[in-house]
């Protein structure tokens, strides 16, 4: 809870401090104690989920053949992704903000390189750079990260005099987060901008920014929203996903095929009903009645598979996960820590809530995967990192 | 943190909650309060139809030659679904395929890809990829060739293993076929692929009748297709088979043109063209004149007393063979080529070419005449070098001078200052009516050429007939304003029909000449009209137009007691077993209120036309103790732009022939637009045609066993069982040799392999044929050129 509600030094955590018989082994000093456990064992539990749905999704291939080619990848990323998570929280804490700028130029030199002739272009958008062997990454998510560290940095040096960031610091603040926010809406990868914008909102919004700048940006957004669907630079089928939302009768042709995918998943979702047809025992996922599901539709597997109870589930954990990030951002003791758990907050937010959402029919479809859960190497990675630095910021707010 | 901060990251923390919170909300609603429906509606299997193309009826002819049959070609398919899911997404199997049928592998497959929409960087479009995909429905099986033979049909059948998801068929495909080397491809018609949003019943890519019988009778030819209705599950799969409906086979037309019969009018047209014109002069007062080179020529043959058409000829034509499916770029590009023809191949002629009949009218007029009491059989009528209409002589074709003559002499020289004489007399007649008693008009000939059935098109059972055009006075009126008016827009520009402004015309000397036209007539009252407008007309010229088979049903009318047919191509429709499913005879559209001795005396004096009238050097030396063969020569003159005079000549020439003392059995009318005068192309041509009808002048017969009245024969398989009578090869009919042979030839068998010459001469400059409204005589704009261009109204000549 907040400053205001809770004090810092409430003296029982989730975390089991002092709780179990391993105290003495773990000591306090211990980096393994110091980690927000419950954070671990809810990502744990999302992670497996996340690997078993991939398993479900592509255990029968387009042909009807038996498969586990994705599985055996996607644990390789999953080993991967832990990996780079538990290093990043490893990481010294002051180090972190030496990094911002490197992490910031790295990030803009990926997104420009995408744009150049060695970025690939991958269901309509050139958002990937193929790097061999099968591999490719996608440089936007990398950009996510660099926006954490970069907002948290810029924004919270100011807040650390204790002043709020004035109208300059802000407006270069905003300057920085807006290069690769346009990088991306070059490319045209419409989700991910979204995700960056609510990033920058969150990050701005708490780093105590004069509300007129919250206002002003939240109009720029919409005003922006608009003038990027009516600007012409969209996909046919990019619009057409606001069509058929908007207007579900819409019949052109990038209608008709923008409308399938989102229905389809309501319908294999809405079948699993309360318990679920057991997992790997999804005859519309089986049947690639929903497309996507390995990636963009993976929670229509865990609806029909899953049922009601996989699929609350999920969101439940996902709620944990937020809720310790919350908890994690409202005891940092450095605005610095504060902004990036915040930034992660708006970030895995958002596109969880767009990515369950489009399922379910109460978003647009937008090509956003859905954290821990969907397969692909790039979003596993940053993710895990995101939750690095999470973890990070706590064990500092702890040592401190 | 400040308590700015932790307030918003407490309106952050709520707004989360909420995103939360609404996620389980919708997957309550969607699992469980409405999972049920759901579970429901993923179960739900759609239902697909497979459309199994039902076999066309046969178009045959009397004795039951096909003209339009299915030929059975083994239809080669892949099924997408199985081949999709084979291991090698089907690459072997398709390579195979492309192996057996000779195709390119990779072409191939792409064909039978069903396409896929995709999203291509620079493009705001989704592009159908592969090149050349497949975009009907995939689970159709996807033809890939219909030409494949039997021992690759049965390769593909035999060796499944080999072949999975591919499967041969054997499927009927429409054939066009030259029965004795008779084309009729202008009747016959052809198919063309529907367009299911306009044609309600079709689906996409079925094939429709686009024109011709084809066109016509396309409800009975189409049959009905075969639906089987298949369950198809979520994935596309077939599931199960709901309902299966066979295809119903179409019925058979069975037409009364005979085969025989058709061959001769299309070697005789031909022969017009190509042989009799090019050897003729072009004008029979004028030796220096040179052949005429005409390129169309179209012709009729009926049977005078049912109404039956026996045999109709268009020339030029063209191979139907072009336009059967699948058609190849080369077919595509001969298709574009014969819509851009001059000569108007596709177009058929015989219903679709109006052109002014000439002296063929004069039937008319001297009906109209006869009726009205202005002419009588026993008067004796002056017949000048030429009479003076509208205040300027009129002349006779040739300016002959025939002194005092009877009107069966009238009839037989084709007199054209007689027909004057009653023109002017009834003009007067009707002026004083209109503009002085303001009452109608007695439009004499007129009300006579409607009873004729020349004012509307004659019903027959073809598509896009043309009606003809026969004026009365208020349509003459109206046309005179029309053209005056459009003289005064070119002189000082005006409104459109539309209300938009017009500019005059751009080029001095023709605004000049439209000032001229402008301000010749100040009231634009019943004054306007002039004699010449009745003269031109009473000689079958000026605004007078009709189609050869209407020229044909009124001469009908005058051999077989009055009775205008409204004719028919067809006489039958059977089922595909040769049962009878529906007669189809001529219907009798009006009867003619000439009294029956009127109509004989016509018909003498036309008999007298080929003994000593204007057909008579035509019919010079032919056996009329054994055929009696009469006529009516016909030279209209008309506006042509592309002849040096401004004027060509159309050749008709309106023929009957029976036996002696009979009834005559035929009647005929050939019309040779730019060929000359009627009695030097039409009328030999004709005589070809009464020589092979009858086997005259050693020609052999092409109906030994006459016009066939029962319906041809078939065996319960539906294979046509009657044998038609064959025409000997090397007959002086056909003079490309092109006559196929046949079973069962009858009549005397010839060794002559000669081509055919004219059988006159051809070059006495001794035809007569009428001429009139010579160059420059006003009101030249009332003549009127007609190509065979269909029904573009009546145009001013730039003369």
């Amino acid at each position: 809870m907040t400053d205001w509600l809770s004090p810092r030094t409430a003296p029982v955590s989730l975390g089991g401090r002092n709780t179990t018989p391993h105290s003495r082994v773990l000591t306090r000093e211990s980096r393994l104690r110091q980690f927000d456990w419950v954070l671990n064992i809810a990502l744990a539990l999302l992670l497996v989920l996340g690997v078993l749905l991939v398993w479900g999704a592509t255990h029968v291939t387009l042909s009807g053949k038996h498969s586990t080619s994705y599985l055996k990848k996607d644990l390789l990323n999953l080993v991967i992704g832990v990996g780079l998570g538990v290093g990043t929280s490893l990481l010294d804490y002051r180090s972190l903000r030496a990094y911002a700028p490197v992490v910031y130029v790295a990030s803009l030199l990926g997104l420009l390189a995408v744009l150049s002739p060695i970025g690939a272009t991958i269901n309509g958008a050139k958002s990937w750079i193929v790097i061999g062997g099968g591999f490719t990454i996608q440089p936007a998510e990398f950009a996510k990260i660099a926006l954490v560290i970069g907002l948290a940095m810029y924004l919270g040096e100011k807040r650390d005099s204790g002043d709020a960031p004035r109208h300059v610091d802000v407006a270069w603040g905003l300057v920085l987060a807006s290069v690769p926010l346009g990088l991306v809406l070059l490319q045209p990868d419409l989700g991910t901008a979204v995700v960056l914008g609510f990033m920058i909102l969150a990050a701005i919004a708490v780093s105590g920014a004069p509300t007129r700048w919250i206002a002003g940006m939240m109009l720029v957004a919409i005003l922006g929203g608009f003038a990027v669907v009516e600007s012409g630079r969209l996909h046919g089928y990019q619009k057409a996903r606001f069509t058929v939302f908007f207007n579900p009768n819409a019949t052109d042709k990038y209608s008709k095929v923008e409308k399938d995918d989102p229905q389809h998943a309501q319908i294999a979702i809405g079948s699993g009903g309360l318990l679920g047809k057991g997992l790997l025992n999804g005859p519309l996922t089986n049947d690639h009645y929903v497309h996507a599901t390995v990636d963009d539709f993976i929670f229509s597997v865990a609806g029909e598979e899953l049922g009601f109870v996989g699929a609350v589930g999920i969101v439940g954990l996902l709620g944990v996960v937020l809720w310790r990030a919350f908890r994690i951002a409202a005891k940092a003791d450095d605005a610095f820590g504060r902004l990036m758990a915040v930034s992660i907050i708006a970030w895995f937010s958002f596109q969880a809530f767009e990515n369950i959402g489009m399922c379910l029919g109460i978003m647009p479809v937008t090509g956003l995967p859905l954290p821990f859960i969907s397969y692909g190497g790039s979003s596993m990675f940053v993710n895990l990192i995101a939750m690095g630095l999470l973890q990070n910021v706590h064990m500092h707010s702890q040592t401190a | 943190m400040n308590e700015r901060s932790a307030v918003r990251l407490f309106t952050i923390r709520v707004l989360v909650a909420s995103l939360i919170l609404a996620l389980f909300g919708r997957l309550w609603y969607l699992q469980v309060l409405a999972g049920d429906q759901y579970a429901h509606e993923a179960s739900v299997t759609r239902v697909h139809d497979v459309i199994t193309t039902a076999t066309r009826g046969m178009i045959l002819d009397d004795w039951g030659r096909p003209y339009a049959e299915n030929a059975t070609g083994a239809v080669v398919s892949v099924n997408w679904l199985a081949i999709s899911q084979q291991k090698d997404k089907g690459k072997a199997v398709l390579t195979r395929l492309a192996g057996l049928i000779g195709e390119d592998p990779t072409l191939l497959t792409d064909s039978v890809t069903p396409c896929s929409y995709q999203k291509v960087a620079g493009s705001k479009n989704r592009v159908a990829t592969p090149t050349g995909c497949y975009t009907g429905a995939p689970l159709q099986p996807i033809p890939v060739t219909d030409q494949a033979n039997t021992g690759q049909a049965i390769t593909i059948l035999e060796r499944q293993d080999e072949f999975p998801g591919v499967t041969a068929t054997v499927q009927s495909i429409r054939k066009y076929e030259t029965p004795l080397g008779s084309e009729a491809s202008n009747l016959i018609g052809y198919l063309g692929k529907a367009d299911p949003a306009t044609d309600k019943g079709y689906t996409a890519g079925s094939l429709k009748g686009a024109s011709g019988i084809e066109k016509q009778y396309e409800s009975a030819l189409r049959g009905t297709d075969g639906v089987r209705e298949l369950s198809i599950d979520r994935h596309g799969n077939q599931a199960a088979e709901i309902s299966n409906s066979a295809a119903v086979p179409g019925d058979n037309v069975v037409l009364s043109i005979d085969a025989g019969a058709q061959l001769l009018m299309e070697k005789s047209l031909e022969n017009a063209v190509t042989t009799i014109a090019p050897n003729q002069p072009t004008s029979p007062t004028n030796p220096s004149a040179g052949p005429t080179h005409p390129t169309q020529a179209a012709g009729v043959l009926i049977n005078a007393q049912t109404g039956e058409i026996v045999a109709s000829g268009s020339y030029p034509s063209y191979d139907s063979k072009t336009f059967e499916f699948p058609r190849t770029q080369a077919d595509n590009a001969k298709i574009a080529a014969l819509n851009v023809d001059p000569a108007h191949p596709l177009l058929n002629q015989v219903i679709q070419g109006q052109y002014a009949p000439g002296s063929t009218f004069k039937l008319i007029t001297t009906s109209a005449e006869l009726l009205s009491g202005r002419a009588d059989w026993n008067s004796m009528y002056d017949c000048p070098g030429s009479v003076i209409v509208g205040g300027k002589p009129k002349s006779n074709s040739e300016g002959e001078q025939l002194g005092k003559i009877n009107l069966q002499t009238t009839i037989a020289k084709s007199c054209d200052t007689v027909y004057y004489g009653f023109a002017l007399a009834d003009y007067a007649g009707d002026y004083t009516r209109v503009v002085k008693q303001k009452v109608a008009p007695l439009d004499t000939v007129t009300a006579m050429a409607k009873k004729y059935g020349l004012t509307a098109a004659t019903g027959v059972d073809l598509p896009s007939e043309a009606n003809g055009l026969i004026q009365s006075w208020d349509e003459k009126k109206a046309l005179t304003i029309y053209y005056h008016n459009q003289s005064c827009i070119g002189a000082y520009g005006g409104l459109g029909s539309k209300g938009q402004k017009l500019k005059p015309n751009p080029n001095k000397q023709k605004r000049a000449v439209d000032k001229l036209a402008c301000g010749h007539q100040p009231t634009l009252g019943d004054e306007i009209l002039y004699p010449g407008n009745y003269a031109d007309e009473y000689i079958g010229q000026g605004t007078v137009l009709a189609t050869p088979l209407q020229m044909a049903m009124a001469y009908a009318a005058l051999v077989n007691g009055g009775k205008v047919y409204s004719p028919r191509v067809a006489k039958a429709i059977t089922s595909p077993d040769g049962t009878l499913v529906k007669a189809i005879k001529p219907v009798v559209r009006s009867t003619l209120n000439v009294s029956q001795s009127d109509l004989d005396q016509i018909r003498t004096a036309m008999y007298q036309v080929n003994l000593t009238g204007t057909g008579a050097t035509a019919f010079a030396g032919f056996p009329m103790d054994q055929v009696q063969v009469g006529g009516k020569t016909g030279t209209a003159q008309v506006a042509d732009k592309s002849s040096p005079t401004g004027f060509s000549d159309t050749s008709v020439f309106a023929s009957f022939a029976g036996k002696p003392g009979q009834d005559p059995q035929y009647v005929s009318i050939i019309m040779v637009p730019k060929g000359g005068y009627g009695a030097a192309v039409a009328g030999p041509a004709t005589r070809l045609l009464w020589d092979g009808l009858y086997g005259l002048e050693g020609h052999p017969n092409v109906l030994p066993q006459g016009l066939r009245t029962q319906l041809p024969n078939f065996s319960k398989d539906g294979n046509i069982v009657t044998k038609g009578p064959g025409i000997t090869p090397g007959t002086p009919v056909a003079p490309t040799g092109s006559a196929t042979p046949g079973a069962g030839t009858a009549g005397a068998t010839t060794t002559t392999t000669q081509p055919a010459t004219p059988p006159t001469g051809g070059s006495t400059p001794t035809a007569l044929g009428p001429l009139t409204s010579p160059p420059g005589e006003s009101p030249p704009a009332r003549v009127v050129a007609f190509g065979a261009s269909g029904r573009s109204p009546p145009r001013t000549p730039d003369a």
